[in-house]
């Protein structure tokens, strides 16, 4: 039941290449007669089974016996998280690329972009579960001040933020936020990264810390 | 069983499907049942198939020329090429119906299909939605307009045949590349409906419909260009927009798409404009149900139209009002939920200027609407002041009258000016506020250009003031999209050095929505651009006789002589035109009339073009006397008129790149 399109699909495939097989043998080599009317009426009939097919699906959903199969109503999948996830992404990068642009005052950037990374956060907290959280994420769940890695302003403005919300996850929204315009620079592409990130944002390569 | 009867029972099977669909879609969600709503979906994807076999019976029928069913007999006859004898199946009022059922069917089916497993609280609300729509369609098809509705007796054994006139390559596409626009919308106002009564009125449906209401957009444009050219090509009077009613009717939900499109925006970034933005799906719905209504019902005097259908126009009117009750209705009970998270902070801001290009747009929505309908409302005025008297007795409605397209260049070439403004100030303007210093760096280039357009044509003879402002226009619009690009470039290479190349198709890849809606906004350039040219176009009418020569502007027309010619469907006369420039021939015109045998009294004007980046020189026949060589002529310097076709294909392109695939939003890292 997980994808039921894909082998519907082929099926289809499967009978439309055969139909087509056999029309090319008849007509090649059994020198059939084949004008437009008869594959027209060929046509017609494929239509016919397909909804005679579709009808019978009606019935045969109708006909589950109980409400066994579980659609997940008032619950939120897996699928809608990646999605949202992969629209805040993007939306968080349109949003840098906007500043950049000049189309945003930096107040407007950094309340916005807080937000959306917030929310970021949440959602591949649920994606995830705990297990995977960035270290320093962990870190101010458990109450801690962040170790290592970040720098003393960075670090200090997420260990407050943490302290007076009890919110900690807005932690990791300073540091990137200001990485707009300061940050490690990568040795193989020269694109600029956060100051505790351990791997190119870009093309992945290590990053050394001091 | 006949091909018409089974067609017939098909049809209803088809609207007896469809209120079961309703049915069970409505009892699964009021009862959350998993399995009625399962029902439902497979009723949807059932309905499909059977619109498809009715479909392809009346091609079967069409392709067998089975004339004892009225509309195959009506739209074809044995002799036409077989292309056009599949195109027939929506040549006519019966079968355009049909062809709707079947799209309206198939889009509904697809956008369950791709998001049943995204919104699945939707999911019900939405196939009960569509199916309801299905409902009225079939409903049309079984009481009013069966296609397969045979002759009882006298069963012709020859059929009349389409019209030569719809025989053309832009024909084929031009009618259902519209029927996509307009039957897609119907999509997402069916998702609007559905986030209303459910309640998850957040953005999230928006962004699902984003891509349907674009892919509408798209098929509009196209059939409204393809419309133009058809109009350009056969037609032969020197142009492409004649404002008639039925183009007219796929412009007005051109219009709120385009507005939706960018209010949706708003919407996503600062959360406000909820109510509008539904609205505007509404609007843009009962559009494209009015649009029918015009076309179909005859209410309207139109060349396309199919003629008048009272039972028609009362079934039509009583659907809109229906729409109207049940979305309004919706969007007032569900007003607390929509309430606008931000506001309005400055009229130097992008919203701002979202808001204003969205007044805009839904001006000319009813303006144009409203010019239309104007002429058929004081023709219903002077019906119900003539059968009640007594009541009404005191109101003039007066005559009822033509309103032709200098009244709608009149106020469409201003607001269309304005829109062309916006386009070039809207990008530059940020979010919120834009400061003084930043308004200075982003406003200077594109106004010293703007401005050096404007003058520039001066000097090239051309003083109409519409032109001179167009072209200014175009130049600042140009420019804001040259240095959106230009900066965007800049930022990409100053935070990983790339080549010019890598960061303009990072820009379009990446930034797709942004960018490719620039590249939108330079074929609209390019095609006001195109429009400028009608400013100095020049018109004549003439007389020549072979050898005789006629002055057009900068060109010589010179008469060569008459041909007379005839195929197996009909007869021509071709005039050989030779088209001199400095004394040297540049190029041979052959416009033509022809006879169909089978409309013998409706020749065709066929007309020829002589085509250049600046400018077209047109010519079409009108008269022509084979014994003396009399040949009356219509000829015309269209200038820049290409550029619009250019524009066209330019403004696709963006669109394309705005769609995007899927895939690639993922792999937006």
């Amino acid at each position: 039941m997980t994808r039921p399109g894909r082998p519907a699909l082929l099926r289809a495939g499967l009978i439309i290449v055969g139909g087509v097989l056999l029309f090319v043998v008849l007509v090649g080599f059994g020198g059939a007669q084949v004008e437009a009317p008869t594959v027209g009426l060929a046509f017609a009939g494929t239509m016919l089974l397909y909804a005679l097919r579709r009808l019978f699906s009606v019935a045969a959903a109708l006909g589950r016996s109980g409400d066994v199969t579980d659609l997940g109503l008032g619950r939120v999948s897996k699928r809608e998280l990646r999605d949202e996830k992969r629209r805040l992404l993007r939306a968080i990068k349109e949003l840098e690329f906007d500043y950049g642009m000049g189309k945003l005052s930096k107040t407007d950037y950094e309340s916005v972009s807080s937000a959306y990374k917030m929310r970021a956060i949440e959602v591949m907290r649920a994606l995830e579960g705990n297990a995977d959280l960035h270290p320093e994420v962990a870190a101010l769940l458990r109450g801690e001040s962040p170790v290592g890695g970040g720098s003393e302003s960075v670090s200090g403005a997420a260990s407050d933020r943490g302290a007076e919300r009890g919110a900690p996850s807005a932690g990791t929204d300073e540091p990137s936020a200001a990485s707009a315009d300061a940050g490690t620079a990568c040795p193989s592409c020269e694109v600029k990264n956060d100051d505790d990130a351990r791997f190119c944002k870009h093309c992945g390569t290590a990053l050394e810390h001091a | 069983m006949t091909i018409a009867s089974l067609g017939s029972l098909t049809i209803l099977l088809i609207f007896l499907m469809s209120i079961v669909t309703v049915g069970l879609s409505v009892a699964g969600a009021y009862r959350r049942s998993p399995r009625l709503i399962e029902g439902g979906v497979q009723g949807l994807y059932a309905t499909f198939g059977l619109a498809a076999f009715a479909s392809s019976l009346i091609i079967y029928a069409f392709l067998s020329g089975d004339f004892s069913i009225q509309y195959v007999q009506h739209t074809s006859d044995s002799a036409m090429p077989l292309f056009y004898k599949i195109t027939a199946f929506w040549g006519g009022l019966d079968g355009s119906l049909l062809f709707w059922v079947l799209l309206h069917t198939l889009f509904g089916a697809l956008a369950v299909r791709a998001n049943r497993k995204r919104h699945r609280e939707l999911i019900p609300h939405v196939v009960a939605v569509l199916s309801a729509i299905t409902i009225f369609f079939a409903g049309l098809l079984l009481f009013l307009k069966d296609p397969f509705a045979p002759y009882l007796i006298d069963i012709p054994t020859t059929g009349k045949g389409l019209n030569p006139l719809l025989q053309n390559f832009y024909m084929i596409f031009h009618p259902p590349s519209l029927y996509l626009g307009y039957v897609s919308l119907a999509v997402p106002y069916a998702f609007g409906m559905a986030a209303l009564i459910s309640g998850q009125v957040d953005a999230n449906w928006q962004r699902s419909v984003r891509r349907w209401v674009l892919f509408s957009w798209i098929f509009l444009s196209i059939g409204l260009i393809l419309g133009g050219l058809w109009a350009y090509e056969e037609l032969g009077w020197g142009g492409y927009w004649a404002w008639d009613p039925v183009e007219n009717a796929g412009l007005l939900p051109w219009f709120t798409t385009v507005a939706f499109l960018h209010s949706v925006m708003i919407q996503e970034r600062r959360g406000m404009m909820k109510v509008w933005n539904v609205s505007l799906i509404i609007i843009s719905f009962l559009l494209t149900i009015i649009g029918t209504f015009m076309t179909r019902s005859g209410v309207v005097q139109s060349v396309h139209a199919f003629g008048e259908d009272s039972d028609l126009a009362w079934t039509f009117g009583a659907f809109m009002l229906v729409i109207v009750v049940f979305s309004f209705g919706l969007v007032i009970w569900r007003r607390p939920l929509l309430r606008a998270r931000g506001e309005l902070e400055s009229a130097l801001s992008r919203e701002f200027a979202f808001l204003v290009n969205n007044w805009l747009f839904l001006t000319c929505a009813v303006f144009v609407l409203g010019a239309t309908m104007w002429p058929t409302f004081i023709e219903w005025m002077q019906i119900l002041v003539e059968r009640y008297p007594n009541a009404l007795g005191w109101i003039d409605p007066g005559e009822r009258m033509v309103i032709g397209p200098p009244f709608f260049n009149r106020y469409m070439r201003p607001l269309g000016l304005a829109l062309l403004l916006l386009t070039g100030v809207g990008p530059l303007l940020a979010w919120r506020k834009t400061t003084g210093a930043n308004l200075i760096k982003q406003f200077t280039g594109p106004l010293v250009f703007g401005v050096a357009c404007t003058i520039a044509p001066v000097f090239l003879e051309i003083d109409s003031p519409w032109g001179l402002a167009c072209f200014g226009l175009c130049g600042f619009t140009f420019w804001t999209i040259v240095q959106e690009f230009y900066r965007g470039i800049i930022l990409r290479r100053s935070r990983r050095p790339q080549g010019f190349i890598e960061a303009m198709s990072g820009l379009l890849l990446k930034a797709r929505r942004r960018y490719g809606g620039y590249v939108v906004h330079l074929g609209i350039v390019l095609m006001f651009f195109g429009w400028a040219g009608n400013a100095y176009k020049i018109e004549r009418k003439t007389q020549l006789q072979p050898g005789q020569t006629y002055e057009l502007g900068a060109y010589t027309i010179r008469h060569d002589g008459l041909r007379v010619t005839e195929d197996w469907q009909k007869e021509m006369i071709t005039a050989d035109l030779a088209v001199l420039k400095d004394g040297e021939v540049v190029d041979v015109l052959t416009p033509a009339r022809w006879w169909y045998y089978q409309l013998p009294d409706q020749p065709t004007t066929e007309v020829s073009r002589y085509m250049t980046a600046g400018e077209d020189v047109y010519a079409s026949m009108q008269e022509v006397d084979l014994s003396t060589g009399w040949t009356q002529l219509s000829l015309f310097i269209n200038p820049l008129i290409n550029w619009i076709w250019i524009g066209m294909m330019v403004m696709l392109g963006g669109a394309l790149v705005c769609v995007g695939t899927r895939k690639s939003e993922g792999d937006d890292d």
